[in-house]
């Protein structure tokens, strides 16, 4: 299974979502499959699940989805039990597990070897964390996953990509504005500090 | 710490506009974490790793809510890269409330590094810091730090002096 086509099956299912997501070549891969100013890219290596979680709190009528790698959730594992224990309804988690660190040459990550994120999940009470290895399989996880209420969290077993990357357009910093922008008329509140003077 | 400063605290927090709290837990400021819980003013969640609560309330403030991390300052070592990271790369604020352990005639030995090294980190990071010593003081310490964070969309320390948090020095 490719991440590139599990993207494209989750896109037509993003309406009004704030989609947080990885860094590296799952957020080139977005950006060119689903551009849209409610993206949020890049928060760091371990940090996704806790600025995800933390936007859900403070959001629950909206749906958040996250789309993290193995890489970031192993590197800030203890997140997962924060998940485990304070998870938020909203929050539509995906992890694409290429066992890899892809954007430095593909040197393996742990999920190579023996680590089981849906059962490191699952063991730090994140409920009904699955794994789904197909296409088919991952279609209809999404397809729960974005169609109901409660928290979910799939990971996708996924090939190392082939080829060169999209290019992503928008830099970061410029990213992060229109996401805030997007945030503040949908949800018709005031994030950024406005001059009264 | 006395449920006097406890209060301030809270109450503080709530003046200002704070909604959401995050916290791993010190000696020093125990009353308040109860008082968080307890409290549906607050959505609060504990964590396990101060970089996690880092996370937490930047989250929470990119979805419009003023949010407040509370951690010994040992923590600022432990949440180094997410501070830096969300803070400096990203561009998401944090504020915190830290007490200052390893204060001058703080009884811990090992505290004495908290203490040494606070400082210097917080400077490191470039993140702006006010040291409250008078009970009086931390509701306005509070405003002005989320003033500041408002502005600046980057971190800042409010640290808690030996004086506020310990009774009998």
């Amino acid at each position: 299974m490719e991440r590139i086509d599990c993207l494209k099956a989750l896109a037509p299912h993003i309406k009004d979502q704030l989609v947080v997501v990885t860094l590296g070549r799952t957020a080139q891969e977005w950006a060119a499959v689903c551009p849209r100013d409610g993206n949020m890219f890049n928060s760091g290596m371990g940090n996704h699940i806790p600025v995800a979680l933390g936007l859900a709190k403070a959001l629950p009528h909206r749906q958040i989805v996250l789309l993290d790698s193995d890489g970031s959730i192993l590197m800030l594992l203890s997140a997962l039990t924060t998940l485990g224990s304070y998870p938020a309804h909203n929050l539509k988690i995906f992890v694409f597990d290429n066992e890899a660190y892809e954007g430095t040459g593909g040197q393996p990550t742990d999920t190579s070897r023996a680590a089981d994120i849906a059962a490191l999940a699952q063991a730090a009470g994140v409920r009904g964390a699955i794994t789904v290895r197909d296409l088919d399989s991952f279609k209809s996880a999404a397809r729960a996953a974005l169609g109901g209420d409660g928290m979910t969290f799939v990971v996708a077993k996924v090939e190392l990509s082939k080829g060169p990357p999209p290019r992503k357009e928008v830099g970061h910093r410029e990213g992060l504005l229109r996401f805030i922008r997007y945030v503040e008329a949908t949800e018709a509140l005031s994030i950024l500090h406005k001059e009264h003077t | 710490m006395t449920e006097s400063v406890a209060n301030e605290v809270i109450e503080g927090l709530k003046e200002a506009g704070v909604k959401f709290a995050s916290f791993l837990p010190d000696s020093w400021l125990q009353p308040i974490y109860f008082r968080l819980l307890d409290d549906p003013h607050f959505i609060t969640i504990p964590v396990s790793n101060e970089g996690v609560g880092v996370g937490l309330c930047c989250g929470a403030w990119l979805g419009g809510l003023k949010a407040v991390m509370i951690m010994e300052n040992t923590g600022i070592r432990m949440a180094c890269d997410q501070l830096a990271r969300l803070g400096i790369s990203v561009g998401l604020p944090c504020f915190m409330i830290i007490p200052y352990r390893g204060d001058i005639g703080d009884k811990l030995t090992y505290a004495v590094a908290h203490g040494q090294t606070m400082i210097p980190v917080l400077e490191s990071l470039r993140i702006p810091y006010h040291v409250v010593r008078k009970e009086n003081r931390i509701r306005q310490s509070i405003r002005r730090c989320l003033t500041t964070v408002s502005v600046t969309n980057y971190h800042v320390a409010m640290i808690m002096g030996a004086e506020v948090c310990v009774e009998n020095l």
